[in-house]
């Protein structure tokens, strides 16, 4: 009986110990590695399936020119991918790169697919809201780690991307954050009550006990990878052993120079973790003699891997090194300014540091973010893919990455690395330079340019049957861009280009740039010999044949300050940088200003930088498009938990001319703004601001209607004051915003800012009270916003009520204000009750569907927005103005526009269903005001446009409008629409870079609208239609 | 907590003071007595004569911001028994639209004037007005009334004949002449530019 019992214990022993060993098998039966640390008194090593790895890594990413952190290589075609990665790592396999690591997430397949082809591992990292963060789906810049939401959703989708990756074949590990703890920058009551030296380190603690969980939660579904967080240098080492002892390895990104100091002493002795750098490296570019600097780069490479070799497990010392990632595979040309100059390798020095021994001066800024590549970037080939040229410290790296450091000695391997010829390395690396750029001077240098032509016939209906093909009138143009650059010292840098015309072309339906080489006749005026004045007409027809299109030029002040001056480049408003009222408007309409000939934004800026970022001057004559000469400041500052911007507005003279044909100009005026914000509450951003603007008004006169009598009063002091107030919070389910504005008679603001294509009629002008909310709510791959505005007037419209006199007393009426002869005028301003509602599906939300390039940028396979806007006026605006040319001064249209009803509905798609085809669609179709001319009804209108794009080098855009304005502000301002207006462009990419803006390309466009009586164009009232055809070509070199 | 109540009370006092504001506490506007002398003091070197518009900010001027449109100007000019006001009527009216109907009146207003109280600034600001008549708006016309038709007809007048006759023998106009001796219109006429034919009574450019 008790052997029974024994059998059947043993049994159940046998059977139990049976179902162990299957869930061992089970539990890594799907994963095809087992990665672990593995640590005795020799020091740490990395094991991959039981094999050593030592880490011989490498930051890579592929980023073309003109692109930036946002390209998403990815979403190309498995073809297109493929022979990128073809490129690459046949090159990375030569260095005997053995690990990747990236800052964007690989898909699986591919990182399947470059083990596999390659032989490389991946590091997978989730940067854990390094740089923002969507929280509640509300995009927050600054990452709170206090905030218990945060860490849920970070933990959360930090969890679940260790579950899509644990069976990869290819993972080697998986990592969190890149340098976070530099980026503590939010704000909270708990922490501010702690002293200023305490602050970062309160908030360093709430970040690495995230970073904990997250990798405690990460261990219950996959043993079978390490985990490593990202840290800058080894700051906050105490509170990693305290707050972080989940993490197997401490990744570190460290810029000390040839050498890492004492950084494994301590590490050994303080955390005794294995330390792989996530990031080291140096540019190769010296910011003293502005040339390309093959041999200080390779020297710190060289110095950085020999340390790291001698600090292997094995050694004799600490042997805590298993190895690292070198910063970084190439140069990207977007990591100065991030979205600026995009094509540019810029050569801004941004910071300074010791580390760059070669280049390096106390107060100096030496390194070069856009040249940190062991490789340059090329031109493209036949596919579009940009070339990739070593450096040096590429070769010195394939030299030293042939010892394997767990199977040589310490003396052996440090005789092949004494061994390896920098010499003859140097000169190869020249050689190949020399090869690769046929940039003659760094100084002045021609850097491209393009040349434009149009081969075209246009015609009126009339004309047309009156004389047959003669009735229709054939052109040509051509004009040349020609780009320079320059940088004569190490503090001055500037580009300019030229524009040389050709013929100027007839486009009767378009307005275009060019037409200040068109022919006119100019009235001369002289005194003859009697001294009698005489006027004589001349044809002038080599006018302006050659105008300087654009120039920009930076002088580096010092640490803190940059000197601008700037003529006709695109700038930014800086209504996210507090500028509360829209002071300083935007100016990136390149194109519409082109065609009026305007030159804007053209002035001269005082630019802070370092702990004086955000300080900011500027002055000029246009310093945005339809400014008055005016000078502009913002002075950013804190005080306690409160951020503040001061801002004052001067415009010193008034505009002499219109910026368009039409667009009236403005009195000139000053405005003071402060502005404050705080965080400090959780998930809650609160603004606040006061204006103060038009003081040069208190004192003028204005009249306005009230029971039917009129009555007069004068400006004063407490008119021209304004206050605003924004609540954002963030819900947890969305972002709610609530703003109350109060704005006195003459408190004029500027340009509203309006996010998310809104068509809310939100304005930044006096004499209102307005109340505005919104939310963004987010369900999924959906959002959900609604928005809704109030806004009523101090004192309405005056409406038109006649003069009339007895002949000794006059009753002057009472008419339609307007700015100019009047101190304020109720126009954009009106008194409105609007409301909005959008829904927008996006299934990839990592690119931005209301980014203002998401025509690009958009991968979506479908996203669309659908939604419209009911805005009720119910009162009547004063007078507009317009330009008038012939006068050379503004007029008023004399009447304001009614009070109505107004709708618009409005649909946008992007669809990329394949990577080689990609469409785009806007639908839009409503009830909407002119904004002047009030003497037609508004008008009922239907538009749409569509563009499909084959293979990024085949474009067809197509639109079609019914009863619309026509294309340029101005038909709005005067109310003229058209019947029908169709257009046709076709264009065909002829080069490699595939880029619509920057490829050389030649294309087919058409336009056509039937006409009506009221068409600008009909003169003699007789024509029906009119057309527009053409070829048109851009050659890029 | 404390800096919660700040906030809050913050925003409270920014309510209060947008709910406290009430603009309306002006004065009743009624009417403004039309200048009926004979004196013309100048706002400006050349004031009512394009393309200057200093008239626009003369106090004196009691048209600035009368609703005066171009088709209800001729009423105000039947009914104005003042050619000063008539002045600032026209003045006030070519300011904002300049056209040459407008300048004539404007120089016809000041000869009135002249003609009625003799005003010696009246005179020479005529003979500018005049002048910037020929100079600006040479071509342009004036409409008369067919009286002797039964419909209502109108035919066009140059406006540069009308000066010529104005400044050369202005009797036919019940004014009195701007020159002691016509010929002195002719020659100034001709330092202008301009010769101004005595038999046909029409002005034309000189060559």
């Amino acid at each position: 009986m008790k052997k029974t019992i024994e059998v059947q214990k043993a049994g159940k022993i046998f059977i139990l110990s049976l179902l162990m060993l299957i869930t061992i098998a089970f539990a890594y039966a799907d994963s095809p590695h087992e990665v672990t640390t593995f640590n005795d008194e020799n020091g740490w090593k990395l094991v991959v399936d039981g094999e050593d790895h030592f880490v011989k890594g490498m930051v890579w990413g592929y980023c073309p020119v003109g692109e930036n952190y946002s390209y998403n290589l990815w979403g190309q075609t498995d073809e297109f991918i493929k022979k990128v990665l073809h490129q690459e790592f046949t090159l990375l396999n030569e260095a005997g790169v053995n690990t990747i690591r990236l800052f964007g997430i690989v898909p699986p397949r591919w990182v399947t697919y470059i083990y596999e082809k390659y032989g490389v591992m991946t590091i997978v990292n989730h940067l854990m809201g390094r740089y923002g963060y969507n929280i509640g789906g509300v995009w927050i810049p600054k990452t709170n780690y206090q905030d218990e939401l945060t860490r849920e959703t970070l933990i959360r989708d930090f969890v679940a991307m260790v579950e899509e990756f644990k069976d990869v074949k290819g993972v080697v590990m998986f990592a969190l954050g890149n340098e976070n703890n530099y980026g503590l920058e939010w704000s909270s009551f708990e922490i501010e009550n702690l002293p200023e030296g305490e602050r970062h380190k309160g908030k360093a603690e709430y970040l690495y006990s995230m970073y904990n969980e997250a990798i405690a939660e990460a261990k219950k579904i996959d043993k079978n990878h390490p985990y490593v967080i990202v840290n800058g240098d080894i700051q906050y080492l105490d509170l990693i052993v305290e707050h972080c002892q989940e993490t197997d390895i401490l990744g570190v990104n460290c810029y000390r120079g040839i050498s890492f100091t004492d950084l494994w002493e301590r590490v050994d002795k303080e955390a005794n973790l294995p330390i792989m750098f996530t990031e080291f490296g140096s540019d190769a570019f010296n910011a003293m003699t502005l040339q390309e600097e093959h041999l200080g780069q390779a020297e710190i490479v060289k110095g950085n891997w020999e340390e790291i070799f001698n600090k292997s497990y094995g050694k004799g010392e600490e042997g805590n090194a298993i190895g690292g990632c070198q910063f970084q595979w190439r140069d990207e040309w977007w990591k100065y300014k991030q979205t600026e100059n995009l094509d540019i390798h810029d050569k801004t020095a941004s910071w300074s540091n010791g580390a760059g021994y070669f280049d390096f001066a106390p107060g100096f800024n030496n390194m070069n973010e856009e040249w940190f590549g062991i490789c340059a970037m090329g031109e493209p080939n036949e596919d579009g893919i940009y070339a990739t040229h070593p450096r040096m410290a590429y070769n010195v790296l394939k030299e030293m990455w042939k010892v394997e450091p767990y199977n040589t000695d310490k003396k052996t391997m440090n005789d092949k690395f004494a061994e390896i010829d920098m010499n003859s390395l140097y000169s190869l690396a020249l050689m190949r330079s020399a090869k690769v750029d046929k940039q003659k001077s760094d100084a002045f240098k021609m850097v491209g340019g393009k040349l434009e032509g149009d081969l075209l016939f246009s015609g009126l209906s009339n004309n047309i049957e009156k004389n047959g093909k003669n009735g229709l009138d054939f052109s040509h143009g051509e004009m040349l861009f020609l780009d320079f650059e320059f940088q004569p010292t190490t503090k001055i840098k500037g580009d300019f280009t030229l524009n040389i015309l050709g013929n100027v072309p007839n486009k009767p339906m378009e307005e275009y740039y060019g037409k200040r080489g068109e022919t006119y006749i100019s009235v001369i005026t002289t005194e003859n010999e009697d001294g009698l004045t005489v006027t004589t007409e001349k044809e002038i027809n080599d006018a302006e044949r050659l105008e300087i299109y654009d120039f920009e030029l930076t002088y580096n002040l010092n640490d803190y300050l940059d000197l601008k001056s700037f003529y006709h480049k695109p700038r930014y408003h800086w209504g996210y940088f507090g500028d509360f009222y829209g002071l300083m408007y935007e100016a990136t309409d390149m194109d519409g200003m082109d065609i009026w000939d305007e030159k804007a934004p053209y002035g001269i800026e005082l630019a802070g930088k370092k702990s004086w970022d955000g300080f900011n001057i500027v002055a000029g004559p246009e310093v945005y498009w339809g400014a008055n000469p005016k000078v502009i400041g913002k002075l950013p500052f804190h005080f306690g938990s409160f951020n503040f911007a001061l801002m004052h507005s001067e415009d010193f003279a008034r505009a002499d001319a219109s910026s368009t044909a039409t667009e009236a100009t403005r009195r000139a005026t000053r405005q003071t703004s402060l502005y404050m914000f705080t965080e400090t509450i959780p998930r809650t951003k609160l603004e606040l601001g006061c204006l103060f603007a038009g003081s040069e008004k208190i004192g003028e006169d204005f009249k306005y209607y009230e029971d039917e009598n009129i009555y007069q009063d004068e400006i004063k002091l407490e008119d021209t004051f304004g206050a605003k107030t924004k609540l954002t919070f963030n819900t947890g389910f969305g972002n709610l915003d609530i703003s109350a504005k109060y704005s006195g008679l003459v408190a004029d603001g500027g340009s509203p800012l309006q996010e998310f294509d809104s068509t809310i009629p939100s304005s930044e002008g006096g004499n209102k009270y307005e109340f505005e909310a919104g939310m963004l709510l987010p369900i999924g791959n959906w959002w959900f916003l609604p928005r809704g505005l109030y806004r009523k007037n101090l004192l309405d419209a005056n409406p038109i009520i006649e003069a009339y006199s007895d002949g000794t007393t006059l009753y002057p009426g009472l008419m339609p204000r307007n700015t100019d002869s009047d101190p304020f005028a109720v126009l954009g301003n009106r008194e409105a009750i609007s409301g909005e509602f959008f829904i927008t599906y996006d299934d990839t939300p990592a690119s931005f569907f209301y980014a203002w390039d998401a025509d690009k940028k958009e991968d979506a396979g479908l996203a669309f927005s659908i939604g419209g806007n009911y805005t009720s006026y119910p009162t009547e605006t004063d007078a507009y103005l317009f330009y008038y040319q012939e006068g050379k001064t503004n007029a008023s249209f004399g009447m304001g526009l009614p009070a109505e009803d107004v709708w618009m509905a409005k649909v946008r798609i992007i669809m990329n269903p394949n990577p080689r085809f990609k469409f785009i669609s806007n639908i839009s179709g409503g009830k909407q005001q002119s904004s002047g001319d009030p003497s037609e009804d508004s008008p009922q209108f239907i538009t749409m446009d569509a563009k499909f794009i084959f293979n990024k080098t085949y474009h067809l855009s197509v639109f079609a409008k019914k009863d619309a304005w026509g294309p340029l502000d101005w038909y709005r301002q005067f109310n003229i629409t058209f019947p029908y207006q169709f257009g046709l462009d076709y264009s065909i990419l002829i080069d490699n870079a595939k880029e619509y803006f920057k490829s050389s390309r030649i294309g087919f466009k058409t336009l056509f609208r039937t006409l009506n009586e009221d068409s600008p164009s009909n003169i003699d009232g007789l024509s029906d239609y009119e057309f527009q055809s053409g070829i048109y070509y851009s050659v890029n070199f | 907590m404390k800096k919660n109540i700040t906030l809050i009370g913050l925003i409270l006092v920014i309510a209060i003071f947008m709910a406290s504001c009430d603009r309306k506490n002006g004065e009743l506007f009624t009417g403004v007595d039309l200048p009926l002398d004979f004196n013309l003091p100048l706002y400006c070197e050349n004031e009512g004569v394009h393309p200057e518009t200093c008239i626009l900010d003369n106090p004196e001027n009691p048209y600035v911001n009368a609703n005066i449109s171009m088709e209800t100007v001729w009423d105000f000019n039947d009914e104005c028994h003042s050619s000063k006001a008539k002045f600032y009527l026209w003045g006030t009216m070519l300011a904002n639209i300049p056209i040459g109907e407008y300048q004539y009146h404007t120089a016809q207003s000041l000869h009135e004037l002249y003609t009625a109280g003799g005003s010696e600034n009246a005179k020479a600001q005529a003979k500018k007005a005049y002048r910037a008549t020929l100079d600006y708006f040479f071509d342009s016309v004036t409409w008369w009334e067919a009286w002797w038709l039964n419909d209502e007809t109108y035919y066009a007048v140059l406006l540069k004949d009308l000066v010529g006759e104005s400044l050369y023998d202005p009797s036919e106009m019940n004014m009195l002449p701007l020159y002691n001796d016509p010929a002195q219109a002719l020659a100034d006429m001709s330092e202008w530019g301009y010769v101004y034919d005595i038999e046909t009574k029409t002005v034309s450019k000189r060559d």
